[in-house]
């Protein structure tokens, strides 16, 4: 009688304990392949190489006008600023170069990287924006204007160096990895798109005027010169850009949220030629 | 004496209505105050589970803007739909956002 309670006891209970949930290996390598897989099964005639040209390859006439609009490309002043402002010395004499390996030169495409003494990631931009703490200098917009046009400059001495996006075995720098790829997949805002939505569900597909870029390669661009803002713009100023879209309340510039996802996203691309600076509508 | 009477009895009057008025004001902008409040710890929930609306915050912003202009009817309303907005926000973060894994699979 005893043993037929404790079996009814047990049976009672059983709904109510909840089995731990598994936990979730972190494994940036399987995502990577899971998602050029993907790619490559929504465009089978892509070349790899070729996601780096975003939505002009979906749209010849856009594709044309792309053409038309490189043979002056829009970002050659940004370049020159850029490149200037880089040698600008600060007033304790150093510049940008004595903050980066290789004087800052052919080193963007290491960038977004992990940074094991703040715990946090380090975009290019934040990066220059450290390097100003250091040398006394007030932090930059991380947006646009003259840390886009550095950015520009540096970005340009890496084109055609494959993206190298290191996610080191260190449970913090895996969990920030982690977090990028939740942001990216989680849908928000009053639209409820996620990242996801537009630049994996619909990459390729039209969104009233627009072709949508696959999210494979379109870390590599960045910063671009957008023809609908007039300037130059930093890949956190698309961030910003999409979320308004949906009517999801961007973050600020250079929060976790928006490092993270700029990890994860870079990191997907990683292989891809650097294209950047670019050129969109 | 009766005109004297009068003058005060009007005098007296008049205060109790200012006075009446002036507490009624003071409920109403207590009101909005209290609404804006929870507005903002609403969105900010909000902003917590990545979900935070810019309508939540633009319908915020007008119930701050109205109530620095004593305009506490529209800052009450301005507020009150910026909790309905964040409510809903909330609701949908928490309600998908345990599947977001199933996305990566799609």
């Amino acid at each position: 009688m005893r043993v037929l309670f404790v079996v009814l006891g047990m049976l009672l209970i059983a709904p109510l304990v909840q089995a731990a949930p598994p936990s979730v290996a972190v494994e940036p390598a399987a995502d990577l392949k899971a998602f050029r897989t993907n790619f490559r099964s929504q465009f089978p005639d892509l070349l790899l190489n070729g996601y780096v040209n975003g939505p002009y390859n979906f749209s010849k006439s856009e594709r044309t006008q792309w053409n038309q609009i490189m043979e002056f490309p829009p970002y050659e002043f940004a370049l020159q600023e850029g490149k200037e402002l880089f040698e600008t010395k600060f007033p304790d004499g150093k510049s940008y170069a004595s903050c980066f390996p290789n004087g800052g030169i052919g080193i963007a495409q290491t960038y977004p990287k992990f940074d094991a003494i703040s715990s946090k990631v380090a975009t290019l931009g934040i990066a220059l924006n450290e390097c100003r703490d250091a040398h006394g200098m007030q932090p930059l917009n991380l947006t646009k204007g003259p840390p886009a046009a550095i950015e520009t400059y540096m970005v340009h001495t890496s084109r055609g160096k494959p993206i190298d996006v290191t996610i080191p075995d260190d449970p913090r720098a895996l969990a920030a990895y982690e977090a990028g790829k939740e942001y990216f997949y989680s849908r928000r805002g009053q639209l409820n798109f996620s990242c996801a939505s537009c630049h994996v569900q619909a990459a390729g597909k039209r969104l009233r005027g627009d072709v949508l870029a696959p999210a494979l390669g379109i870390a590599a661009i960045f910063p671009i010169y957008r023809s609908k803002w007039g300037d130059m713009g930093t890949l956190v100023r698309r961030f910003i850009g999409c979320n308004k879209k949906v009517n999801a309340q961007p973050v600020k510039a250079d929060s976790a949220r928006y490092r993270n996802l700029a990890y994860f996203l870079t990191y997907m691309s990683n292989g891809l030629p650097m294209a950047a600076p670019g050129a969109r509508p | 004496m009766t005109r004297m009477f009068q003058l005060l009895c009007g005098a007296a009057f008049a205060t109790a209505l200012v006075l009446s008025a002036a507490r009624a004001a003071n409920a109403d902008a207590i009101l909005a105050k209290q609404s804006i409040a929870v507005a903002v710890e609403l969105q900010a929930h909000a902003m917590n589970l990545d979900d935070g609306w810019s309508t939540t915050e633009a319908a915020l912003q007008q119930a701050q803007a109205a109530y620095a202009k004593h305009d506490y009817a529209m800052a009450l309303a301005q507020a009150q739909h910026a909790q309905k907005l964040a409510r809903i926000s909330i609701a949908q973060a928490e309600s998908q956002k345990k599947f977001w894994r199933n996305e990566v699979a799609n």
